[in-house]
């Protein structure tokens, strides 16, 4: 596993490590799974339909899972999400959409150089 | 007052219809004296065709008497012939018999009687005597004709002596001889051949004698009212009352007629009455013609009158309006630009003592300049010159003007000036009128310097914001510097395990500083917007004091300061927020080893002071530290007032604990108060007020729900074989935890969501599963709703089973509902394994501990 790729990718390797009693092997096989987790996929299907519950549920699960997961910039625009939406303001949360779009990318682009 | 200005208006208005009144006035006397003049012309014109009329039957009536005196004369000129000659008395009556004769035969009545007197005796034709054998020289016939003797005389009408029917006796006396001849008419048999539709519709006429004994009438009149009405007609006739030609009576019937007559030779009257309406009739037409036309002016003028009784009355408004809007300014001129002159309307004493009402505008503005400022002056003849007015009144500029010091006697004060025009009401001029606003102006000024004050103020504050903002990424990027710096150097010595191991310790705690600085910063955050919440629920204070107090007493003993606590509450069990609670407690013991040296001594006294519906307890936590700068010491709960703080080498936290502390102490309706000497020592004394907790029966609520840091770590050895039931939809974070858990030797069941966790709890034997971790949003059941489910179950330990709540929202907010819910504690998401197992192992300790005899 290289660090540096995850790194650059938007991950704290070390934070993750740390949570996971430095289990290399876990968090490769987490960060694997990370790649068939539907959340991402759901908020922007959410966004799409302009279905802010729906949004809603999906960013926090998202935050969860990035947070557990040490991606720091995908934790943060989640969680962003999920304020912006709790405090109603709904098109202020789907604009973070594209922003949320290339942290993802950026961590999955790392995910999938690592093979894991 | 009212009935005063009233009576005002309406002499006012009278003196404005002084015209049309005269004319109405002069129309009515034209009218009344015309219809007089025409009234009188109209009786005059009926008296004269009436009494021609009347003069015109009498000639009749004379016409038609002349047949009887023509033969009476003939008579009596025979019989006195034949007297003369002395005739025997036999002849004389053969002559009378004869003559008789012929009168029958010429008047065609055979009822005709002729008789007389001849020398003393009675001559008597057709009729036995003269009746009762009385003296005929007495009777009326004979007197009147022997005072007219050679006239023949018409007696009044009287009735017959023998017949008693109404009768007329013409007789005549003859000159020369005492003879007297007589005979009798009878009033029906006269012969009067009148043309009398000659008469017009209405008009009556009767012929009478000298009594008023009708002898011939033509009326509408009943006939039997006729002689009384006759009789009546003449007397007054006698008496003079229709003289002239507005002669006139009122008939039995109401009608008012105009009466004419004449007198026949005889005596008899000839009567003509005509009835008024008739003679007037039109005049009435013409009347009520004028009447309508008066009417018709009255109404115009009453109309006119409204109208302009209304309308003074409204300008009489408008004007003490006008007068009360004036009396808002002390000086109003009218000025005309197009002409330079000036109109005072109102002007100020010393402005009236020195200019005339009217003048030159030039005078009026140089006036001004004496009592106007020189700089303000130059700025106002500008403003106001009769050009600049002009283009002001050219540009539909309105309400133009301002406000300026103008002096008063020795003082300056606020005057406005204003610029008011109507074009379409007085072309070329405009009203400039100057009102006093000192006071107001003086307020304004003084709101102005307030909101500038104000702003300041505001500005302050955005700047110790500011600089509050500044320390605060300083604060931070200080441990975070640490940490990225201790990274590197771990990552470069990964050989040497022993100093990977203190620089992981190092990063570790620099990293809880960071996080208790952010956490600080997010509480004061929420405080700021109002957002924070306080349960109240049933706790036993003491020991909830007791073990917010119990971590730092270790602390303290390892850092070498002496500790001591003292815990005083006879009433422990109260209403309150024991999270909040041991916030406040963790700040204040915090604070006081965060200012001390090892050698110095903490100590915590905590008393209950009122016993009753509330109880106040008080806390002091005193230290005797390093303490505070008297200058400092009023700024030690201010938010943004520690410049100075943030600076000082020997803060280790992140100094926004006491404030924090205040604002949670205020919110639970406390106090807060602080003394200390520099060098010597600090001491916090909290007052706070709990209500009695009404007794419960069930004493397992003594738990105190509250993230479980600070609790003292036996390893963990005490989560070895236990069962925990892990709800979680997420397929990583279930990973994570599991993992997590699994390593310390935790049996794991995995629900996915919280039905599932309900389910595989009640699935379980009884006291089989050691702990439930739920997360707090899942599919199909959330996390509290879960808890509330499975401590509703009915089983033994369905009351008992320590529920942890997953939260990625650590707000007071979560926090309640999941105690709310049931719940004993609560972990954060990314989760800390750490703070996870310990709280797992004190959940199940004190539980086991509980279950324990």
């Amino acid at each position: 596993m290289r660090h540096e790729v995850l790194a650059a990718g938007g991950i704290d390797v070390d934070d993750a490590l740390g949570r996971l009693m430095g289990s290399e092997k876990l968090l490769a096989r987490l960060l694997g799974k990370f790649l068939d987790d539907t959340s991402y996929q759901r908020f922007l299907d959410a966004v799409a339909a302009d279905d802010a519950e729906a949004g809603l549920e999906a960013a926090h699960a998202l935050k969860g899972v990035s947070g557990n997961l040490s991606m720091v910039r995908v934790h943060e625009l989640t969680t962003r999400a999920c304020e912006l939406i709790r405090a109603g303001d709904w098109p202020a949360a789907r604009a973070l959409a594209d922003e949320l779009g290339s942290a993802y990318s950026s961590v999955k682009a790392a995910i999938e150089a690592c093979e894991l | 007052m009212a009935r005063q200005r009233g009576t005002r208006r309406l002499l006012g208005l009278l003196g404005r219809m002084r015209l049309s009144l005269a004319v109405f006035a002069l129309f009515v006397v034209m009218a009344v004296t015309g219809g007089l003049i025409l009234r009188d012309t109209l009786l005059q014109n009926a008296y004269e065709s009436n009494t021609a009329l009347s003069r015109y039957y009498a000639s009749e009536t004379d016409s038609n008497l002349v047949t009887y005196e023509a033969l009476l004369e003939f008579g009596t000129a025979s019989i006195e012939a034949r007297v003369y000659e002395e005739q025997p008395w036999d002849s004389i009556e053969e002559w009378a018999n004869l003559y008789c004769e012929r009168l029958r035969t010429v008047l065609g009545n055979e009822n005709i009687n002729l008789y007389g007197v001849v020398d003393g005796r009675v001559l008597a034709v057709g009729v036995p005597d003269l009746g009762e054998g009385s003296d005929p020289t007495s009777r009326a016939w004979y007197r009147a004709a022997t005072e007219r003797r050679g006239e023949p005389v018409f007696t009044d009408v009287y009735e017959d002596a023998i017949t008693g029917e109404p009768v007329v006796t013409v007789a005549e006396a003859c000159t020369g001889v005492d003879a007297v001849l007589a005979f009798d008419v009878y009033p029906e048999s006269f012969q009067f051949r009148f043309a009398t539709s000659d008469l017009p519709e209405g008009v009556s006429y009767f012929l009478c004698d000298s009594a008023g004994v009708p002898l011939y009438a033509r009326t509408g009149l009943d006939p039997a009212t006729v002689a009384p009405y006759l009789a009546d007609l003449v007397s007054r006739i006698d008496a003079g009352e229709f003289e002239g030609h507005d002669a006139n009576l009122v008939d039995s019937r109401g009608e008012r007629r105009a009466v004419d007559y004449t007198r026949l030779s005889n005596g008899w009257y000839s009567v003509v009455t005509t009835p008024y309406s008739l003679i007037l009739g039109d005049l009435n037409t013409v009347y009520l013609v004028f009447v309508a036309m008066g009417v018709a002016f009255l109404a115009a003028l009453a109309v006119m009158g409204v109208r302009d009784w209304r309308r003074t009355r409204a300008m009489e408004r408008t004007n003490e309006t006008v007068r009360v809007l004036g009396n808002s300014y002390y000086a109003i001129y009218l000025v005309n630009y197009d002409e330079g002159t000036y109109e005072m309307i109102k002007g100020s004493d010393y402005v009236r003592d020195r200019i005339p009402p009217r003048g030159p505008y030039p005078d009026l503005l140089r006036t001004a300049s004496e009592v106007i400022e020189e700089n303000t002056f130059r700025e106002f003849e500008e403003s106001f010159s009769a050009e600049n007015i002009r283009s002001l009144v050219a540009g539909r500029v309105r309400d133009y003007g301002g406000d300026f010091l103008r002096k008063f006697g020795e003082r300056y004060r606020w005057v406005n000036v204003r610029v008011l025009y109507d074009e379409s009401l007085a072309p070329d001029e405009v009203v400039l009128c100057f009102r006093e606003v000192d006071a107001e102006k003086q307020r304004q000024l003084r709101e102005r310097h307030y909101l500038e004050q104000a702003l300041d103020t505001a500005q302050d504050s955005l700047e110790s914001k500011q600089a509050f903002f500044n320390n605060m990424s300083h604060d931070m990027r200080t441990p975070l510097n640490a940490i990225i710096g201790l990274t590197e150097l771990a990552s470069r010595d990964t050989a040497d395990a022993e100093k990977t191991a203190n620089y992981l310790r190092r990063i570790d705690q620099s990293s809880h500083q960071l996080l208790n600085l952010i956490n600080d910063i997010l509480e004061i955050s929420r405080m700021e917007s109002g957002k924070v919440s306080f349960a109240s629920e049933r706790m036993d204070l003491a020991q909830t004091l007791r073990d917010a107090i119990a971590p730092f007493e270790m602390q303290a003993r390892e850092q070498g300061k002496s500790f001591s606590a003292r815990v005083d509450a006879p009433d422990p069990w109260v209403l309150g927020d024991p999270m909040r609670l041991s916030q406040v407690m963790n700040n204040l013991l915090s604070n006081a080893l965060k200012y001390t040296e090892p050698g110095d001594s903490v100590s915590v006294a905590v008393t209950q002071e009122d016993r009753g519906d509330v109880g106040s307890y008080k806390i002091v936590v005193a230290d005797t530290g390093i303490g505070m700068s008297e200058e400092y010491l009023p700024h030690v709960f201010e938010l943004y007032a520690r410049e100075q703080r943030f600076g000082t080498a020997q803060t280790v936290g992140t100094g926004l604990g006491m404030p924090i502390t205040k604002s949670l102490v205020t919110q639970m309706g406390g106090s807060i108060e602080v003394e200390s000497t520099l060098d010597v020592g600090t001491t916090f004394t909290v007052t706070l007020p709990f209500s009695p907790a009404p007794p419960e029966d069930a004493p397992a609520c003594a738990a105190t729900p509250s993230v479980a840091a600070g609790m003292p770590e036996d390893g963990p050895s005490l989560l070895a074989g236990a069962r925990v039931l892990l709800a979680e939809d997420n397929e990583i974070n279930m990973e994570i935890a599991s993992e997590l858990l699994s390593e310390a030797g935790v049996e794991v069941v995995q629900a996915w969501n919280g039905q599932e966790a309900v389910d595989a709890f009640a699935a379980s034997e009884p006291g089989a599963v050691d702990a439930v971790l739920l997360d707090m949003k899942m599919p199909v059941m959330d996390g509290c709703e879960a808890a509330r489910a499975i401590r509703a179950l009915d089983r033994p330990d369905a009351r008992e089973v320590p529920i942890v709540a997953v939260t990625a929202n650590a707000f007071a907010e979560d926090v309640a509902a999941t105690t709310a819910a049931g719940m004993d504690a609560h972990v954060s998401k990314p989760i800390d394994f750490t703070v996870l197992c310990r709280t797992l192992e004190s959940l199940i300790a004190r539980r086991q501990g509980g279950d324990l005899p």
